[in-house]
Formats: C-alpha cells, sequence, structure tokens
C-alpha cells in the first residue's frame, strides 16, 4: 500500500493519554486504516486480478459440469462422494478453527487475541461463504436446492445441514460485524465526507453512531459475549452435523460413533493452522510486523500442536477398533498398505510428524517454522479428507471389485479456484474495512500486540519505540488497570 | 372324404374352444363390471381393529373379493394383498384387519381371488389413529421414526435451533436499535468509555 493524504490527526488518539499511547494508537491506526481507505499497490492489483481469473476458471469449469453431469468431475457409480464433499468440510471446518479461536480467546479475556480477531473471524466469514458455495457443484441437480427448505425431510442429513450451515452463517456475519462497530466510526472520522462520500455514508450507517461511551461499549461486550458463547457449540454442532452425514449412511469406514469428535477436532487442527496462515501473510502483506509477533505464532503453534495430537489419537481409535475386529476393514487395508497408501502417510508426514517436530525444537519454533507447519497441517488435511471419502465409498458391498476415482481437470480447476477465493476475499474484505481490531487493540493496550518488542527487534531497528520503554517499565494503561496479561512486567519476564 | 370329415371335425372344435374361451371373457367381463363400494370402519372397543366391507351390489353372491393395503415394503406394486373373502347374499364381503401403524392408510378391494387380481378396483383412504396393542414399539419406530419419541426429538431440536436464531438476531437488533440510542455524549470515537 501507497502512503495516502490520510487525516493524520484523526490518527491520533487525544484523549488524554500518554505520548506512549498516543503514538501506539496512532500507529494501530495507521497500520489498520491505510490498506482500506489508501491507494492499492501494483502488487495488490496484480494479486487480485490473478486470483479473481482462477475462480473464475472455476466457475467456467463447474458451468461445464453442469452441462455434462457430474462424470466430467469424476464421480461414478461407487465413487459418487468424493472431491466435493472434501472441499465442503474442509472450508467449513477452517472457517470453525477462526471463529471459534476468536471466540475462546475472547470469552477467556486473551489481551494477546487483540490483533488477531479481525484477521481470525475475517477469514472463519470468506471460508464458510466458500464452504457453503462448494454444496452446489456437489449436488447433481443443484437447481432443486431450494426444495430442501420447502419440502422438509427431518429424516434427511441434507436438511440438518441446511439448518446448521445456515445457521452458522449467520452467526458468523454477526461475530463479524459486531466488533467491527466501533473501527467503523474510527475508519468514518478518519475517512472525512469529501474524500469517498459513498463509502463514508456507509461507513457512518455502518458505525450506529458509535461514540464509545461507557454504556455503548458495555452493551456491545455484553452482545459479544453471549455471540461468542453461542458460536462455539453452533460451530461443534455444525462439524457434528457434517459428520452425522457420514455416519448415518450405512458404509464400512463411515458409519462409526468416533466421527463427530473426530470431525470438530480435524476442523479445529486445520481452523487454527490457516489462521496462522493467514496471519502469516498478511503480516507480510499488510506490514503488521509491529503488531502480530513471534509470540502470536508460537501461541497459535501450541494449541495447534495440541488439537495435532488429539486428532492423531482419534485417527488411531478409528482405524485400530475397526481394522482389529476386520469384518468390514477392507477400506483400511486400502488406507495403510493399499492404493490409498501415499495420501495416508503422507497426512502423518506432513500433518502430524512435522508440526509438533517444528512446534517442539526450539530452533524452528518461530515465526518462519510455525507458518512452514500450518500450510502443512491445511494440505494435509485436505489430503486426510480424501482418504476418509474414498477408501470407504469405493469398497464393494458385494463381490470383491473396488471402485475408483480420479481427479479430472474440472474437479481440481473447482478446487483450486475455492482455494484461490480465500485470499481474494480476505483482500477485497480488508479493502474496505479495517484488517486490525483497532478499537480492541486500543483498549488492551500495548502488550496485546507488541511482543514487548524483542531484543533482536530492538537490536534491529537500534532504537526503542516510546511504548516499549514505558512497557517495560511497569506502565499502567490509560484505562487505569493493569492488563490481565503481563502487562507492565519488564520484557524479560514475558515468557513465550 | 375321411380327410375332409376330419378337417370339419377340427374346425367345429376349434370354433367350440373360441366360443367356450369368448364366453369365460364375457362372464369375467360380468365380473369386473360389478360395481364395488368399499368402507372402512373401526369395529373394536378399543379402536384398533378395521372393518373392510366391499358391496358388489345385490344379487352378486358367493364371489370372491380380495382386500388390499398399499405399501412400499413388500410390493414392487405398492398394493399388499390382507386377504379374500366371499360376497354373502346382499353381495356384501367383509374382512377384519389389524393395521400395524398409526396413519394415512390406503385400503383397496377388487372382485377375485388373490391369485387373480393384484390391484384394487376400488381404494378408500383412512385415518389409523391408534397404534395396534403388542406390536413392538420399535418396529413402529422403523416404519414412522417421526410418529413417537423421534417426533419429539426433531421438535426439540428445532425449537433450540429457533430459539438460536431468536437470539442471534435479537442481538444484532438489539445493538442496531441501542447503540445509537446511546450515543450522547460527545466524545471521540473509540476512546471515551476507557476513560
Amino acid at each position: 500500500m501507497k502512503e495516502t493524504d490520510m487525516n493524520e490527526s484523526a490518527l491520533l488518539n487525544e484523549n488524554g493519554h500518554g505520548e506512549a499511547e498516543k503514538a501506539w494508537a496512532a500507529d494501530v491506526r495507521r497500520a489498520a486504516i491505510k490498506p482500506t481507505i489508501g491507494r492499492v499497490s501494483v502488487a495488490w492489483k496484480l494479486s487480485v486480478t490473478v486470483l479473481g481469473l482462477v475462480v473464475l476458471a472455476g466457475i467456467g469449469a463447474w458451468i461445464y459440469q453442469l452441462k455434462h453431469g457430474l462424470g466430467s468431475a469424476g464421480y461414478n457409480d461407487q465413487a459418487f462422494w468424493a472431491v466435493y464433499i472434501v472441499d465442503v468440510v474442509t472450508f467449513i471446518g477452517v472457517s470453525y478453527g477462526g471463529a471459534v479461536i476468536s471466540a475462546v480467546l475472547r470469552l477467556t479475556g486473551q489481551s494477546w487475541r487483540a490483533p488477531l480477531t479481525r484477521l481470525a473471524e475475517g477469514t472463519a466469514l470468506v471460508t464458510v461463504m466458500i464452504g457453503a458455495l462448494f454444496i452446489f457443484p456437489h449436488l447433481g441437480r443443484p437447481e432443486r436446492f431450494w426444495e430442501i427448505p420447502i419440502y422438509v425431510n427431518t429424516s434427511s442429513p441434507l436438511f440438518w445441514d441446511f439448518m446448521a450451515i445456515s445457521t452458522y452463517v449467520l452467526a458468523t456475519v454477526i461475530f463479524f460485524y459486531l466488533p467491527l462497530v466501533p473501527d467503523m466510526a474510527i475508519v468514518n472520522k478518519t475517512l472525512g465526507r469529501a474524500d469517498r462520500p459513498a463509502r463514508f455514508r456507509i461507513y457512518k450507517a455502518l458505525s450506529l453512531k458509535w461514540m464509545g461511551n461507557e454504556r455503548q461499549r458495555r452493551l456491545l461486550h455484553s452482545v459479544l459475549t453471549l455471540i461468542s458463547l453461542i458460536i462455539i457449540p453452533l460451530a461443534v454442532s455444525v462439524h457434528s452435523v457434517l459428520a452425522w452425514a457420514f455416519a448415518t449412511t450405512s458404509r464400512p469406514g463411515w458409519m462409526e460413533s468416533v466421527f463427530p469428535p473426530y470431525f470438530v477436532i480435524a476442523a479445529l487442527y486445520s481452523g487454527t493452522a490457516l489462521v496462522i496462515v493467514v496471519a502469516s501473510a498478511f503480516r507480510k502483506g499488510y506490514h503488521l510486523e509491529r503488531f502480530i509477533t513471534k509470540r502470536h505464532f508460537i501461541r497459535l503453534g501450541y494449541i495447534m500442536a495440541a488439537l495435532g495430537l488429539v486428532y492423531a489419537y482419534l485417527t488411531i481409535a478409528d482405524l485400530l477398533s475397526e481394522g482389529y475386529t476386520g469384518i468390514t476393514s477392507g477400506w483400511i487395508r486400502q488406507t495403510i498398505a493399499g492404493r490409498y497408501a501415499i495420501p495416508f502417510w503422507f497426512y502423518v508426514a506432513l500433518g502430524e510428524v512435522l508440526p509438533i517436530v517444528l512446534v517442539a525444537v526450539k530452533k524452528t519454533r518461530n515465526i518462519k517454522g510455525m507458518t512452514v507447519a500450518s500450510v502443512g497441517v491445511v494440505i494435509a488435511l485436505w489430503v486426510k479428507r480424501i482418504v476418509i471419502v474414498l477408501p470407504p465409498v469405493t469398497q464393494p458391498l458385494i463381490g470383491s471389485f473396488w471402485g475408483t476415482y480420479h481427479f479430472t481437470w474440472v474437479s481440481i480447476t473447482i478446487t483450486i479456484a475455492g482455494v484461490a477465493a480465500i485470499p481474494l476475499g480476505l483482500m477485497l474484505l480488508f479493502r474496505f474495512l479495517p484488517v486490525l481490531s483497532i478499537d480492541e487493540m486500543e483498549e488492551m493496550g500495548e502488550l496485546g500486540s507488541v511482543e514487548q518488542v524483542s531484543k533482536e527487534t530492538l537490536a534491529a531497528q537500534k532504537q526503542v519505540p516510546a511504548y516499549a520503554y514505558a512497557n517495560g517499565n511497569g506502565h499502567v494503561n490509560g484505562n487505569g488497570h493493569v492488563n490481565g496479561n503481563g502487562v507492565g512486567m519488564p520484557e524479560k519476564e514475558v515468557q513465550l | 372324404m375321411k380327410s375332409l370329415s376330419r378337417w370339419l371335425i377340427a374346425a367345429a372344435a376349434t370354433i367350440g374352444s373360441v366360443l367356450v374361451v369368448s364366453g369365460t371373457a364375457v362372464a369375467a367381463t360380468g365380473q369386473s363390471s360389478a360395481v364395488l363400494d368399499l368402507s372402512v370402519q373401526t369395529v373394536s372397543a378399543n379402536g384398533v381393529n378395521l372393518a373392510l366391507s366391499a358391496q358388489a351390489g345385490s344379487g352378486v353372491t358367493g364371489q370372491s373379493v380380495t382386500f388390499f393395503v398399499q405399501t412400499q415394503e413388500f410390493s414392487s406394486h405398492g398394493w399388499m394383498a390382507l386377504g379374500t373373502s366371499v360376497t354373502n347374499s346382499a353381495g356384501e364381503a367383509t374382512l377384519t384387519y389389524t393395521p400395524t401403524w398409526t396413519g394415512t392408510e390406503l385400503f383397496g378391494a377388487a372382485l377375485g381371488s388373490s391369485d387373480a387380481v393384484s390391484t384394487p378396483s376400488v381404494v378408500k383412504s383412512f385415518q389409523v389413529l391408534k397404534d395396534p396393542p403388542g406390536v413392538p414399539q420399535s418396529v413402529i419406530e422403523y416404519a414412522r421414526p417421526l410418529g413417537s419419541e423421534g417426533g419429539i426429538f426433531v421438535k426439540t431440536i428445532l425449537s433450540v435451533l429457533a430459539l438460536v436464531w431468536i437470539l442471534l438476531l435479537g442481538s444484532l437488533v438489539l445493538v442496531i436499535r441501542r447503540v445509537p440510542r446511546l450515543a450522547s455524549a460527545s466524545v471521540d470515537p473509540g476512546q471515551a468509555g476507557k476513560d
């Protein structure tokens, strides 16, 4: 982003805080608002163009599939479910991670969450939309989709999928919008009426005349707490219902009681990984290094590794119990040592071993290490879901001839388009809305974001920012209390 | 001459056969053309047993009437024969039947034995209100999952879902309506409440 003529005075918080806090607030506002109202760079335009073309190619492939049928995507009598249901589960799963991380950290009062919440909630919003759209290529007759809510069949898992996902989309939109209200007021003031009147009016409407007084804050905080409480069980239910769409189908390998928690943990695991990937990309691309720091990555990395271990446990539990009885375990042989062995062991290497090693080894426990681990987890979990879907679906129920599924250019193009839609959606979203949760970051104070400028950073900058000194010397926040997460502690005492 | 007589005998036999077949056909047509009137009513005190009565008209006596119920489980054409009864002097055939589940049932009847007819010529809809005693509950649940406890479960889940929607939309409406009203203090956006 290029520098623009922003209303510099509006960036400053002239509310009687100390110089350090003023400088901090101005930095936050500048970093958050610049991508929104500044001019876009050539790299941004190029990225959006390329990503947009990929998405258009995916839409074109879907139109081709509508014309030629699901067979053009590799579907056949045996492989009646394949890549698109994997995409639905994956995209809605990663959305779950973003929403739940934000909600849990909000409920538990983790002040370090502040620079991440907007990105996490934005990721949840964009990915749930894409995941919901992936239901359409999955359907053989998508024009009949409207019949699901009209001709209600409560015995059908599809009906409950529809209900759960639509409720979750509504919750995600509200959960994204409400913390945005104070920021809309800030952006509105910064933008000024003369610059872009249309945008000014939209921001003004979205800001709901926010003035930031105590009663407004109390109301917004209460409502956000309630939504956070709702969104966690809601997300659990969405993924459980998705799992039951499999588990209530009478096929070996699917009809298992472990499936709902199995899917929920996979969603959390891959969702946390995607938040790390998105945070890493936007940190670099939008110059948020000062706010999203090594500490954030390592904490998210710990959460991701813990979820990875739980997921490994559930994978073993799934394979062991059915493999031991051996009654319908042909799919297990195919998974571990048969035709699906390569993708399965790819998941083990990239989705379990690599992230745990990268988190465990101190040398790799850094931003780059966590990003590499997260990229690996996101890819590996998609592959793992392929392994969950295809072996059971292609296992013969009568006779011994296994079905086959071959990827085609149609299914690959549509899937890649879905992947490209994530950065595209986020870039467009944060072209109009602040990439950081400004108000929340100011409320949390510096410690929520500044890693309290590590020694390396200090050495690199060769000068210590005013707020770093302030923090290191037991500075108390402007709202009159010490932050709960170690604010006021000297930098060396902040342990990762 | 001998061969001519053989030919004449053969020809006469053939014509005779045709006549016999024709006579059977006429009789069959006559049977099926009798207008059946089907009625269904509860006959037992506990409201479980039904009487299926087919009225073929006075004069149609001693004719077999087969009764049917529409089902999806046992028959590809959807009609399962329940049994056969014979018309009395008033032309009425009756069969007592105990339905196996509640809900709207389609009953049918046709003149002829169960070997001769497979679909009814007259159909009557009837609302079965009571489950029969002695039928395992699981059988009923399997046939109609929403007929008993399943229905309560579904209604509970839908109620919870409705509550979630009300809470979500209510929260949004509350913020949209209340926040502008609370904007009374003239302070800098994003800062006032922190002081």
